[in-house]
């Protein structure tokens, strides 16, 4: 999907749009827009749920684990956990460009999928290793 | 190689007014099941019953017109506190999905209230089952 908006006036309506609608017509997706607003606070909600949900990072993290070729890159749940409860603590005095700056750091993309209701949050291990382990690491995002 | 380290969230669209849709984390909370006439007949009957022992109404009548019902129509159902416990608890606790919800009426049961006796009622009761689930 990508960002989309319409003005109506003095008011400016943001939205996602299904870069397949656009291409092929609105009728081969299920959703073909959805509004920004609702779609952003669904993700930031989850984001922060995650951060709270030990279990559900452990299981993520086993199966990232299982993909790699080397374990090299080592990211532990207490890491990520870590960073995003940084992230939820920053967020309410955040302004919107620093907000994107931390979703940036720490999430390489959002897969929205409305026919099987489901978000898939994909998350930059690079990103979160930095923000966990460097005291600043916030602080450089931002 | 994998990149990125995936987590998977469920949402649910709920359709607020003017039929707007909102997204909401999570499964949909599951809809509770719908309660069978013939048992809201019952627990009708029974708060009904409450609130003329209590002196809230004070008298059928007066639950009839606050209901805006004819007061036969309020008799058929006060009379359903007349059957025996173990008939008003089976119709209190009849589930959606069991025959009887959808084949038995509230005029079938008023044969069965006039009885006075409540072996009587019991297997009019029984008979009035066996037929139903033929």
């Amino acid at each position: 999907m990508t960002p989309s908006f319409a003005t109506r006036g003095s008011y400016r309506h943001r939205y996602y749009v299904c870069t397949g609608a656009q291409k092929r017509g609105w009728q081969v997706c299920q959703a073909p827009s959805v509004p920004a607003d609702q779609i952003e606070r669904l993700v930031i909600g989850e984001l922060f749920a995650i951060g709270g949900d030990p279990e559900l990072i452990s299981e993520a993290l086993d199966a990232w684990r299982r993909g790699q070729e080397d374990d090299t890159e080592r990211l532990e749940a207490s890491q990520m956990a870590a960073a995003l409860r940084q992230v939820e603590s920053a967020w309410p005095s955040a302004s919107p460009a620093q907000r994107a700056a931390m979703l940036r750091r720490i999430l390489s993309h959002v897969v929205y999928d409305a026919g099987a209701k489901e978000i898939a949050l994909k998350f930059c291990p690079e990103g979160i290793r930095q923000l966990a382990t460097q005291a600043d690491g916030l602080a450089a995002a931002l | 190689m994998t990149r990125e380290i995936t987590i998977r969230r469920q949402f649910h669209v709920v359709r607020g007014s003017h039929g707007r849709k909102s997204l909401r984390a999570g499964l949909p909370p599951a809809r509770p099941q719908p309660i069978p006439r013939l048992a809201r007949w019952m627990a009708l009957a029974i708060h009904m019953d409450e609130l003329v022992r209590q002196g809230q109404a004070s008298n059928q009548s007066e639950l009839a017109r606050l209901g805006h019902v004819s007061r036969a129509r309020l008799t058929q159902i006060m009379n359903l506190v007349l059957l025996a416990p173990d008939i008003q608890e089976e119709l209190l606790f009849l589930m959606v999905d069991d025959p009887l919800a959808a084949r038995i009426r509230l005029r079938q049961l008023q044969p069965i209230v006039a009885l006075v006796d409540w072996s009587q009622q019991r297997a009019a009761w029984a008979q009035l089952k066996a037929k139903a689930l033929d």
